[in-house]
């Protein structure tokens, strides 16, 4: 049982996901834009998140840089959701310090996947599973 | 000189012996002035000789070269110093020129001083007056040797002793034929370093036979020449070489052509930069050269014609030379009063001795004796003696000269003054003042130097006739007379009654007796035994009055037996009151000798002569006189003595040939000059040869006494020539017309162009000479900023090279690469020269490249943005898709049925999201390719925005606020309703999109007479001015849409397609206030497509 956030500009995109981790079991909080999303995480501490990477107002990087900048927040799983399947978009992503990057169109089993992979059990040391990518 | 024991008494009959000496004798100061001179001496000399003051021998045109001056003045020094002395010189005379020994003896006074030099001329060789035709044949021989350009020369077999070298040795060798006869190894010494081993090597040869050597002498001046020398042994009737003889030739132009056309042909391109910068060279030169002309005042011609006007005076007379003096500084330097005044000798006065006025023309004898005392102008006379003139500009104002003021200047008028000193001996004898009435005047500095000139000319004139009066005093002494005939160089005795009444020194030195026993013997038996009864029976003739030879030879026997060979001029004489024979004695014995010789001498050199490389032809009357064996029988192919007597016509090639000569050369001739000319010569076999050819009177003032012509056959130098100018012809046919445009440029001025450029820049080679290069350039700035960065980077010494536009005369562009160096980068104003390649081909093509380029990636850039807009936008709605479906799939059966049909409407709006680009790409690649359909129709254009906005209301879900106006025309218009929908909805949907929310966004529709205008306005982003350009290209949105998805494509299709229906669309719009799209279709009343 998991706080997952979904930050995403697209409607149906948002609404897709917001119900496949309700039927999970997960709570699932949504943003439209990067500052609805920044607003989310400082009030609600998600547990993981799923961010598009183009979005108006404020795009995936600055989401993620802003919540590496913080350290009560710089330990949470961050999955880019992104559009583009460009191998240097992704490796951009990486770089910068994401959990992980996944390409629209996705598969639900990619997100059980990544729900899996990354998300913190209250027992396990945080930031551990970053460190191996 | 010590007096003889009988002496004479009476000096009168010393004059007559001076007279009557033979051999030209010379009575000169210490100084060379010409005092006295023999009647011998002056039936000699003629014209050249003039016993006057101003008659200085050494600078007299008496010697015929300006070594024989030197000798003289050289052996004139030494007998001036006291010591006898002796020279060899050429001398001018009646019948032409003397080869003469001269002897110089100091005539000392009685306390030491030398007080006159007596010279005494004889010719050399000595000849004898009855061998003509030997002295003819010499005299040829000689004048041949001496007219031609080679050398001829005579050694011993050794080579060590040079017997006789002619006078052609100085101008090939640059040294004096004296030098070599002194020092025999100097003419090896001058032979070029390089080739010096070999022409030694070489010497060891000659006595083996004949030998050619070619090489080069170096002249102390520096030039070098190259000489082919030819020799050959002379042989005795032994058969042993005793001699060896040569002629060394100047073959240096024949050596420089040969060189020329080999360098030539090898180094023709890199002639053509030098044949440019000789011409350059030569215009600047010309240039300068015409400038300096131009400089030079009329001014100063007019002061120096002046002066050697006055120069040439006899300057003897002193009033007449200061008259024309004065009258000179008056006309010359315009001055009104010119006058010279007299300093006393105890400096308290000056008198006027001559004013001449200018208006009047003459002298004022009025003003003669005015005296000027010192006490009352001390200012003046303390200027006066100063060495420097007195200037005065204003004469009232001036230091010097105010102190005149009121009694002077005022009465006379006059001005401004210039007095000049003249100096004698170091102290002012007087001084010439200039004065001017009138206006004041400013003397120039040129006029200063002529007033200073004249003041020298004035103590010359002083000078002179200072000397004149002293040697005419000098002269009425008959006293020199008495030590001439004492110290003649004849042996002089005269005889009374049997016995020698009076002889000279020479005669004592002749008879081998001492003087006492000379006075005390019968003449006769100081004779050889064999001619006494001559002597004596010539002797008794002449006193008895009968017939007697005046001249004949006899031997004298002195007590030791010495024989020596007297000639003898006898004359019967009143003497000391009774009459006597006066004898003039010569030795003759050396002359005798070297008779013998000569005949043996002169055979030898006419060997040279015959033998010689070159032609040698004597013409008397242009009949062949002497003809060597080279020019008879080697060139001209004819048999010894064929052509003596004949006209030279017969070798002539062309009978114009002979008339031009004739014409041509007599003046030259006459004049002392040689003439020289190349022509054609004929064999006797009738073959025709090049020859150079030329000429000198034996004797200028007497051309019949004939002339010597040298004649060379010169075929191979004419051929190198001619293959010269052909090569020469040939390098500016090149620079002509190669395909490269040259132009010389001076000052960015066109000296030289070749046709290529002309032809290029579409002018005459004639209309760009003489030009400015701004001609061709674009523009004016474009030449002075090509010019700025070309020339700094000539004048570092670099080579410029450049692609730049050109300006053809009809005003069209061409692209040329040029290329410029400078010929002398330390001043350009030595010209520069460019060539000039025609590139516009080159340029078209690359051009045309380029843009083929840009447009690949052009395309290659779109095809990349295509890529990434589809990867995007498509993964977008896909992504939709695909979950939906999974969530249907993997939760369908616990899912509520109004969720799964919203799921479903998400598969839907995605797939028709998806479809709607696939359809804009489709239209964009319809209309490119120019297969959308126009079908136009009468249409309502109101109703449809009202219809079209109130969808776009719906599907906005009310985000904006959206507005309609309309005005004109509310007719049915021919539109297609399916393109305007496609237009409108695109312009309207992204003014919702880039406006923020609650936004108005208005359309408006404007149906006029000629066009229905929409117009949709939003409040918007807006557009940056940089983007509105390509805001319509395929593929392009606004840098600052930020996040706002979209494809680049809805602009696109609404241009092609309002293009489509014959509109135009256009845009205003600025950041942050929003933009306007304003489409105007054209009224139509037909279907414009089908």
């Amino acid at each position: 049982m998991a706080r997952i956030l979904v930050i995403d500009d697209e409607t149906p995109i948002r609404a897709n996901l917001s119900r496949m981790l309700a039927m999970e079991g997960h709570e699932v909080v949504t943003a439209e834009d990067g500052l609805a999303g920044l607003d989310c995480i400082r009030l609600q501490r998600p547990d993981l998140i799923f961010c598009d990477l183009v979005m108006p107002v404020l795009d995936g990087h600055g989401v993620l840089a802003q919540l590496l900048a913080r350290t009560d927040t710089a330990a949470i799983p961050f999955i880019f959701l992104s559009a583009s399947a460009d191998r240097s978009e992704r490796e951009e992503g990486l770089r910068r310090g994401a959990t992980d990057y996944l390409t629209k169109p996705f598969n639900l089993g990619e997100i059980r996947d990544a729900i899996a992979r990354y998300l913190v059990s209250p027992e396990q040391a945080p930031g551990a599973p970053r460190d191996g990518q | 000189m010590q007096a003889p024991a009988h002496s004479l008494t009476r000096l009168t009959d010393y004059r007559s012996v001076f007279d009557g000496l033979a051999d030209p004798v010379l009575l000169l100061d210490p100084s060379g002035v010409l005092i006295e001179a023999n009647p011998a001496a002056l039936a000699a000399a003629g014209r050249w000789l003039k016993p006057s003051l101003s008659h200085v021998l050494s600078e007299s045109g008496w010697w015929r070269s300006p070594e024989a001056r030197e000798r003289f003045r050289a052996a004139l020094e030494l007998a001036a110093g006291g010591e006898p002395s002796r020279c060899e010189a050429e001398v001018q005379g009646v019948g032409g020129s003397h080869l003469v020994e001269m002897a110089l003896t100091p005539i000392l006074t009685s306390d030491g001083r030398v007080n006159q030099v007596l010279a005494q001329a004889r010719d050399i060789p000595v000849r004898h007056r009855g061998d003509m035709p030997l002295r003819e044949s010499e005299k040829l021989l000689r004048q041949i040797t001496e007219t031609i350009h080679e050398v001829f020369w005579m050694t011993n077999p050794r080579g060590d002793k040079i017997l006789y070298v002619s006078p052609g040795y100085q101008t090939i060798w640059g040294r004096s034929v004296e030098s070599v006869y002194r020092n025999p190894p100097s003419f090896l010494e001058a032979v070029h370093p390089e080739d010096r081993s070999r022409v030694v090597a070489g010497l060891a040869r000659q006595a083996r036979g004949n030998h050619v050597e070619e090489f080069r002498v170096l002249h102390p001046d520096g030039t070098v020449r190259w000489v082919r020398n030819q020799a050959f042994p002379v042989r005795n009737e032994q058969g042993e070489v005793y001699r060896v003889t040569g002629i060394a030739t100047d073959i240096t132009e024949q050596v420089q052509a040969r060189e020329e056309v080999g360098r030539l042909n090898r180094e023709l391109e890199a002639r053509i930069a030098e044949r440019t910068r000789e011409l350059t060279a030569e215009i600047t030169e010309r240039g300068r050269v015409e400038e300096v002309l131009r400089a030079r005042s009329e001014q100063l011609l007019v002061h120096r014609d002046a002066l050697l006007e006055l120069a040439r005076l006899d300057k003897s007379d002193f009033p007449e030379a200061l008259y024309q003096i004065l009258k000179a500084s008056a006309e010359t330097l315009q001055v009104e009063r010119v006058s010279y005044w007299t300093l006393a000798e105890d400096d308290s006065t000056i008198s006027c001795e001559m004013l001449y006025l200018k208006s009047y023309g003459d002298v004022d004898h009025a003003s003669r004796g005015i005296t000027l005392a010192r006490e009352n102008y001390p200012r003046y006379f303390a200027a006066m003696s100063r060495d420097r003139p007195i200037v005065a500009h204003r004469a009232r104002k001036n230091a010097a000269t105010a102190e005149f003021g009121e009694s002077y200047l005022g009465p006379l008028g006059i001005t401004s003054m210039m007095d000049v000193p003249v100096w004698f001996h170091g102290r002012v004898l007087g001084v010439i003042c200039q004065e001017h009435v009138g206006e004041p005047r400013d003397w120039m500095p040129e006029e200063v130097d002529f007033a200073t000139s004249l003041a020298t000319m004035a103590s010359l004139s002083l000078e002179t006739s200072n000397r004149q009066q002293l040697l005419s005093a000098l002269q009425k002494s008959e006293e020199k007379y008495r030590k001439v005939v004492e110290n003649a160089n004849e042996g002089i005795v005269v005889v009374q009654e049997g016995y020698v009444r009076f002889a000279n020194a020479k005669a004592v030195e002749f008879a081998g007796r001492c003087e006492e026993e000379v006075y005390s013997t019968p003449f006769q038996e100081m004779a050889h035994p064999e001619d006494r009864a001559l002597l004596v029976g010539n002797y008794m003739k002449r006193m008895r009055g009968e017939p007697a030879p005046e001249e004949y030879e006899f031997r004298t026997l002195d007590p030791y037996g010495r024989v020596r060979w007297l000639s003898v001029r006898a004359v019967k004489t009143e003497w000391e009151g009774q009459y006597g024979s006066l004898n003039f004695l010569t030795d003759i014995t050396e002359r005798k000798l070297l008779r013998d010789n000569l005949a043996q001498t002169l055979a030898e050199q006419e060997a040279i002569l015959q033998t010689s490389m070159v032609g040698i032809v004597f013409l008397v009357d242009r009949r062949v006189h002497w003809i060597n064996a080279t020019l008879e029988q080697q060139m001209l192919g004819y048999k010894k003595g064929d052509l003596i007597g004949h006209l030279s016509e017969v070798i002539y090639a062309f009978s114009e040939d002979y008339e031009r000569v004739g014409r041509d050369c007599y003046p030259l001739l006459a004049a002392g000059q040689s003439f020289a000319t190349e022509l054609r010569m004929k064999r006797k076999d009738g073959s025709i040869f090049w020859c150079s050819s030329s000429g000198k009177a034996i004797d200028p003032t007497n051309v019949m006494a004939g002339s010597i012509w040298v004649l060379s056959d010169i075929t191979v130098r004419r051929q190198l020539e001619e293959e010269l100018s052909h090569t020469l012809a040939q390098r500016e046919a090149i620079l002509r017309s190669t395909l490269v445009g040259i132009t010389f440029t001076v000052h960015r001025r066109h000296v030289w162009v070749n046709e290529k450029v002309a032809h290029m820049l579409g002018y005459r080679v004639d209309e760009l000479i003489g030009q400015p290069s701004v001609i061709h350039f674009p523009d004016e700035k474009t030449w002075a900023d090509f010019g700025a960065v070309a020339y700094a980077a000539l004048a570092r010494g670099e080579a410029y090279t450049a692609e730049i536009q050109m300006k053809r005369k009809d005003g069209t562009l061409i692209w040329c690469q040029v290329y410029s160096e400078a010929i002398d980068p330390e001043d350009l104003g030595k010209g520069t020269i460019w060539t000039f390649l025609d590139i516009t081909d080159q340029k078209r093509a690359q051009e045309d490249i380029r843009r083929a380029l840009a447009k690949e990636r052009e395309l290659s850039e779109l095809k990349s943005r295509f890529v990434s807009m589809t990867s995007h936008e498509f993964r977008t709605p896909l992504a939709t898709i695909l979950s939906s479906a999974e969530l249907l799939q993997d939760y369908g059966d616990r899912l509520p049925a109004a969720e799964k049909s919203e799921l479903i409407d998400h598969v839907k709006a995605a797939v028709a999201r998806t479809t709607q680009m696939l359809d804009d790409m489709l239209v964009i690649g319809k209309a490119d390719a120019g297969r959308v359909e126009f079908n136009p129709e009468p249409f309502d254009p109101c109703g449809f925005c009202l219809r079209l906005l109130d969808e776009m209301r719906r599907a906005s879900n009310g985000s904006h606020e959206l507005s309609f106006a309309s005005r004109g025309s509310e007719e049915p218009r021919m539109l297609d309703g399916q393109i305007l929908r496609h237009v409108l909805s695109n312009l309207v949907s992204n003014a919702i999109k880039y406006s923020p929310r609650g936004e108005i966004v208005r359309l408006e529709l404007d149906c006029r007479d000629d066009a229905t205008v929409f117009e949709v306005i939003d409040h918007g982003i807006g557009i940056p001015d940089e983007d509105q350009a390509r805001l319509f290209a395929t593929f392009t949105r606004g840098r600052n849409v930020a996040n706002i998805s979209g494809t680049g494509l809805g602009l696109a299709i609404v241009k092609r397609l309002v293009d489509l229906h014959g509109g135009s669309i256009s845009v205003e719009s600025k950041v942050g206030h929003g933009s306007r799209f304003t489409v105007r279709l054209p009224v139509t009343t037909a279907r414009a497509h089908g």
